[in-house]
């Protein structure tokens, strides 16, 4: 926040003075009414046609419909005893909730908006609506606008798997189903609250949370499966009947199997017992991977993993994803991310990850989080959700991809949300 | 749209080392919605009331048209004040002064932050003039760079503005 006065030091003879901008209300671990804005650049990046074009130029946010959320204006160029209003240009569709009249805005400027309605593309002439700062009274002049997006809610239903592999059970498997389903709630909680900005919703049902079992047979040493109905079957494909998996309790990746096989054991896994018509999540205790570096396998190299789909892949089946016990709400929210068809916000052209590249990679849901070393420099270790602490930013700008290639996640998850299964 | 209010104009003796030469400038300060130059997509803030003062004494009132500037006169070390109104209440304040010189170079930090500053990026408020030009990196710093790049389409290079992103920087801002 600006003391007063700001101080205006100007050089080549010309200054201009941006007086506010928006950010979170909150900081600290995902809220559900408080989205963090997309306030990558203030130019509004590639827009779908149903979106328009804004007049704007600044922050966007997403909004579930019906739901009422907290923004907070930052003073950046303005003092912090200016008096600030907040209104919409079209409260009928998003309207300002708190302060009452719209202002003066409290000190530490939060606000509340709420969603009425998605709109129509040929509505409002075509524009969408802005969320107006303005300087001293609700119809004072403009100083800063956000572009709120209104998104009705789509629906995906999850299917918990918990799995054991050779006796090592997933830490969620649990005596009752209470108990096991109190063990699933807080993801399924903590990604609907990183999800709402875009419109998306999950559930899942308490009363089926299968349990499935890997063993390997005493009197033929081949590994099996058990089937819903209770007997033992062969390993389905890719691993197949002379199949086994390499560690116990986990899935395991190789890359000396091939680029193809690397991954086989994750392939293997989502063609056991798969729910139709929902999201086939299974529950690991752990996961390993080869290194080269040590020879071995190393444990814990991953906490989820997922297949990147797309809407024309919708209908078939062999996709879902897989988490470990160390996996939280973000974890699921990520791979849930790449099941909606986004790739690692830090994907480089060659499709690698790089090196923890600026702080708005590390402030991203599809940030790779690899190399797993503190990024640097140290203020790109709290983006605004605690130190070392896994962000949450879905992306509703897609900037021109010289700047961002992997942004526009919400544009291109809800196509995906529409048909999901 | 500004309407002047007098100012005091003394001719010196012959001899004087400032004769018949106005210690005053006048720079232009442009409050908009979002930085950068406008490339007439309605960044200014149009309607702001203004007061600007010096040394206790109104130089000049007025409200801003659709670019959002306000010409403001500054003389030697005394900053003007410039004051933003609603109705008669006074609502912001803010103190210009000139900084002689040239931009220092794209080179290094200062002459990075001293061009994302005059284009109205958010660099926040430290150094020793409080406008966020000094020689440290920072997070406000590297956004802003961010901010800059994204609204220029150029590659992002994070904290480290790169010869696309100084390029842009010189023409937008000056050399």
């Amino acid at each position: 926040m600006a003391n007063r006065p700001v101080r205006i030091a100007v050089r080549n003879n010309r200054q201009i003075v941006c007086p506010v901008r928006f950010v979170r209300a909150v900081t600290g671990d995902v809220q559900d009414d408080a989205p963090d804005p997309d306030d990558r650049g203030f130019a509004m990046g590639t827009r779908p046609g149903t979106w328009n074009e804004s007049l704007a130029r600044g922050a966007m946010v997403g909004i579930t419909t019906g739901q009422e959320v907290r923004l907070k204006v930052l003073r950046e160029d303005i003092d912090d005893q200016a008096e600030l209003y907040v209104t919409s240009s079209r409260p009928d569709i998003v309207s300002v909730t708190a302060p009452a009249g719209g202002g003066p805005l409290p000190g530490d400027g939060v606000f509340r908006i709420q969603a009425h309605r998605d709109i129509r593309r040929d509505e409002l002439g075509g524009r969408p609506v802005a969320i107006q700062v303005r300087l001293g009274a609700a119809d004072g002049p403009v100083l800063g606008e956000l572009e709120p997006h209104v998104f009705n809610q789509r629906q995906i239903r999850l299917t918990f798997h918990f799995v054991t592999i050779y006796g090592t059970a997933t830490n969620r498997l649990a005596a009752t189903a209470a108990d096991r389903a109190a063990n699933i709630d807080p993801l399924v909680s903590g990604a609907n609250r990183i999800w709402r900005p875009g419109g998306i919703w999950f559930t899942y049902s308490e009363a089926r949370v299968p349990t499935e079992e890997v063993r390997r047979n005493p009197a033929t040493n081949r590994t099996e499966y058990r089937r819903t109905n209770g007997t033992w079957a062969p390993l389905p494909g890719p691993l197949g009947a002379a199949g086994q998996f390499v560690n116990a309790g986990a899935l395991t990746s190789d890359p000396r199997w091939g680029a193809a096989a690397e991954y086989r054991e994750f392939d293997t896994m989502k063609n056991i017992n798969p729910i139709a018509n929902t999201v086939n999540v299974y529950c690991v205790h752990d996961s390993f991977a080869w290194s080269a570096a040590d020879n071995r396998y190393n444990n814990n190299d991953w906490l989820g993993l997922s297949d990147i789909t797309t809407v024309a892949e919708a209908g078939q089946p062999g996709y879902g994803l897989a988490l470990t016990d160390d996996a939280d709400h973000y974890a699921l929210a990520h791979e849930l991310g790449h099941y909606l068809g986004n790739y690692h916000s830090d994907m480089d052209a060659a499709n690698n990850d790089v090196a923890n590249g600026d702080m708005w990679i590390c402030r991203r849901l599809m940030y790779s989080s690899w190399p797993p070393d503190a990024p640097e420099p140290a203020w790109r270790q709290d983006v605004g959700y605690g130190h070392r602490a896994a962000a949450a930013l879905i992306a509703v700008k897609d900037l021109p991809d010289a700047v961002e290639r992997q942004d526009g996640e919400i544009a291109r998850s809800r196509p995906r949300a529409r048909r999901p299964y | 749209m500004s309407e002047p209010l007098g100012a005091v104009i003394s001719r010196l003796i012959r001899e004087a080392s400032g004769f018949n030469t106005l210690n005053e400038l006048t720079v232009d300060v442009y409050f908009q919605k979002s930085p950068g130059n406008d490339a007439g997509d309605q960044r200014g803030i149009e309607n702001l009331d203004y007061r600007l003062e010096r040394n206790g004494r109104v130089l000049q009132q007025g409200r801003t048209g659709p670019d959002g500037k306000i010409e403001v006169p500054v003389r030697g070390n005394t900053p003007t004040v410039l004051k933003l109104l609603h109705g008669s209440v006074e609502q912001a304040v803010y103190e210009v002064s000139v900084r002689a010189g040239a931009l220092g170079l794209l080179t290094n930090l200062t002459g990075q932050k001293q061009r994302l500053r005059l284009l109205g990026y958010h660099i926040g408020h430290s150094g020793i003039d409080g406008d966020g030009v000094d020689n440290i990196n920072a997070m406000a710093f590297e956004r802003s760079v961010l901010d800059f790049q994204a609204d220029h389409g150029l590659p992002d290079n994070a904290n480290t503005a790169d010869n696309n992103c100084t390029n842009r920087l010189r023409t937008e801002a000056g050399a």
